[in-house]
């Protein structure tokens, strides 16, 4: 599957769809009328590509540069980057896997890619558990303390990353805030999270949480009364209706929180470069010493396409998810 | 067929009222706890982080400051590379905002009032940016840039910042032109209003709070872009995201804890001031058809 499929696939569950949470239906309705309204072709059209045309310029072909680099073609388009990088692999014929072998048979490299994996895997489950029961929990028993809990998670919202890094690297280090505390209460052992691919979890979790929370409280404030009030009647408890009510209509929209929140972690840099580890390090991270520190451009773009065929096994998750087909709503 | 005769709930047995008032309590010691666990998770490293700004220095494991200072203050605002930053960060997001407003509000017009061929493409485009690993996608900007010779220009710096404008910009204004209804449009041109006179005197102050909105999140998109500046703008161009990462390491942490306070003013201010029209906004964005 291929990256823009992917992206398109989860584009359209956001974008409403069938299945998108909370539509404001008369808004809609007046939308559309209006859009048929004046429905115009040639200098609409014209305006409404503007932003593609930005993109395609400074997103889409170069990314075909980008390949062309990784596959050792140095000249053309790549001829300015190719005179000043070190290290690299030229091409012969249609193109070289040179550098992708060089950087796979790197035991280091591999144990960066695993890291990565395991830190958007643990990150976007965690996100979702957490906003799961927080929105879930809201729902079924409506209360203050849950209300300002769903207001906290989403004060992350307001914080820079690159501060939010930074805050956290300070109160999980080894002379913060955390480590403090397990001290005075005699833990030798400490609780020091920053410069471990712990921290980057935890810290990737803390900025994640807005979107998730904001995402699944849209969802279930869609679900009916009537199929949680049917539960209830038959006398649930709030985690059997959850479970057995609530999570199968809200798949598509917990798939889409997984899969954003996911290829959110795994193209980070601010996060796991100031909260996590020298080594192992992100594919992010990787990338960018890869290209600023080791002047590797050839090598910078193999880490890209990395983390590019990742986020395309993020999306075939999305495509899996996102199959099963929506119980109506009341 | 009703959701509720639908719906089946397999596997429990009804609850006693003993267990009733068990779960109830249970539920009740669990928020406390889940209360406790967010505000040590999500607030306290803020609150941290302003404690630091303010102190002396910390005898480890004391939690408590030798003294509170100011000193770490005058520092950072007499330091005229930081100085430098600052006017960098606040010259350049200005001019991203612009440049963004310039390619995709008439985008978002387009997409809001008329239809055209590949109108949904265009939406999915404008979406798909954001689903990609933003890093990748700037490591792959780096021949391009080259090519055009804007590594380590300030326009170079201004592209990449681009990047992450563009779903607001287009987005959010688009929703509030679609969600203007056609009766207002035909209403004003029943009074003899040509179609400028309309755009200008009827969309557009209807469409005002969301494109405020979209210019607020563009804004500080723009302010906060770290990584994307870092790759392209350094070591020309450190705006005050980037001139964290070097804070971070070669700083004492006080320091760095000013400058990191200084530089989220602007995007608690700005956000507080939208957050109700952010909400709505985003959400109505999200149901953009």
């Amino acid at each position: 599957m291929s990256e823009t499929s992917v992206s398109t696939e989860v584009a359209e569950a956001v974008v409403g769809g069938a299945g998108a949470p909370g539509a404001p239906a008369p808004r809609a309705r007046r939308s559309r009328r209006s859009a048929e309204g004046g429905s115009r072709g040639g200098l609409a059209g014209l305006l409404g590509y503007l932003p593609v045309a930005f993109l395609l310029v400074f997103g889409g072909i170069p990314i075909v540069f980008s390949l062309l680099l990784m596959f050792g073609h140095l000249g053309g388009p790549n001829a300015a980057i190719s005179e000043l990088g070190q290290g690299e692999i030229p091409a012969h014929g249609i193109g070289t896997l040179g550098a992708i072998t060089q950087l796979f048979e790197n035991a280091s490299y591999r144990q960066d890619i695993f890291a990565t994996v395991m830190v958007f895997v643990v990150t976007a489950a965690v996100v979702l558990a957490i906003a799961a029961l927080l929105t879930f929990w809201h729902r079924l028993r409506p209360s203050k303390p849950l209300a300002v809990l769903q207001f906290l998670a989403v004060i992350p919202l307001f914080i820079p990353v690159v501060i939010a890094s930074f805050s956290l690297w300070t109160f999980w280090g080894d002379r913060g805030f955390t480590n403090s505390l397990a001290q005075l209460a005699g833990w030798s052992n400490g609780l020091i999270f920053s410069g471990r691919i712990q921290g980057v979890i935890l810290a990737e979790t803390w900025v994640s949480l807005p979107f998730a929370v904001l995402l699944l409280r849209a969802g279930v404030a869609s679900l009916g009364d009537s199929s949680l009030d049917a539960g209830r009647d038959a006398g649930a408890r709030p985690f059997t209706i959850a479970r057995r009510i609530m999570l199968p209509q809200l798949r598509r929209e917990c798939t889409v929180v997984f899969c954003f929140t996911a290829v959110g972690a795994l193209g980070s840099f601010t996060v796991p470069y100031i909260v996590g580890p020298s080594s192992p390090v992100m594919l992010g991270v990787d990338a960018v010493n890869t290209y600023t520190a080791y002047n590797q451009p050839q090598q910078a773009a193999v880490i890209g396409f990395t983390i590019f065929v990742l986020a395309a096994l993020i999306g075939c998750v999305y495509a899996l998810g996102s199959r099963s087909r929506r119980v109506g709503r009341g | 067929m009703s959701v509720a005769a639908s719906v089946e709930v397999p596997g429990w047995n009804a609850p006693t009222s003993r267990a009733r008032s068990v779960l109830r309590v249970g539920m009740r010691v669990g928020q406390v706890v889940l209360f406790l666990a967010a505000v040590f998770f999500i607030v306290a490293p803020l609150g941290w982080l302003i404690v630091l700004a303010f102190s002396r220095g910390f005898s480890f494991p004391s939690l408590v400051p030798t003294s509170f200072t100011l000193s770490w203050w005058h520092t950072v605002l007499a330091s005229p590379g930081l100085l430098h930053s600052v006017v960098l960060s606040v010259t350049i997001a200005p001019v991203v905002l612009a440049v963004s407003m310039v390619i995709c509000l008439p985008a978002a017009y387009a997409i809001g009032r008329y239809n055209f061929p590949g109108k949904r493409f265009v939406l999915l485009s404008v979406f798909s940016i954001n689903a990609f690993p933003r890093i990748s996608l700037y490591i792959a900007m780096i021949p391009m840039l080259f090519l055009l010779n804007l590594m380590g220009t300030v326009i170079g710096v201004v592209v990449v910042q681009l990047i992450g404008t563009i779903l607001f910009m287009t987005w959010i204004p688009a929703t509030g032109f679609a969600a203007i209804p056609e009766e207002l449009v035909e209403a004003a041109r029943d009074a003899g209003a040509s179609k400028v006179q309309v755009f200008w005197r009827v969309l557009l102050p209807l469409c005002r709070p969301s494109i405020a909105v979209a210019a607020v999140l563009s804004f500080l998109a723009a302010f906060d872009e770290a990584q994307g500046t870092f790759i392209v703008g350094a070591p020309n161009y450190l705006t005050m995201p980037v001139r964290m990462y070097s804070l971070v390491l070669d700083y004492p942490v006080q320091f760095a804890a000013v400058f990191a306070v200084v530089l989220s003013i602007p995007s608690v201010v700005l956000l507080i001031l939208v957050r109700k029209h952010l909400f709505a906004g985003t959400s109505a964005a999200m149901h953009l058809r």
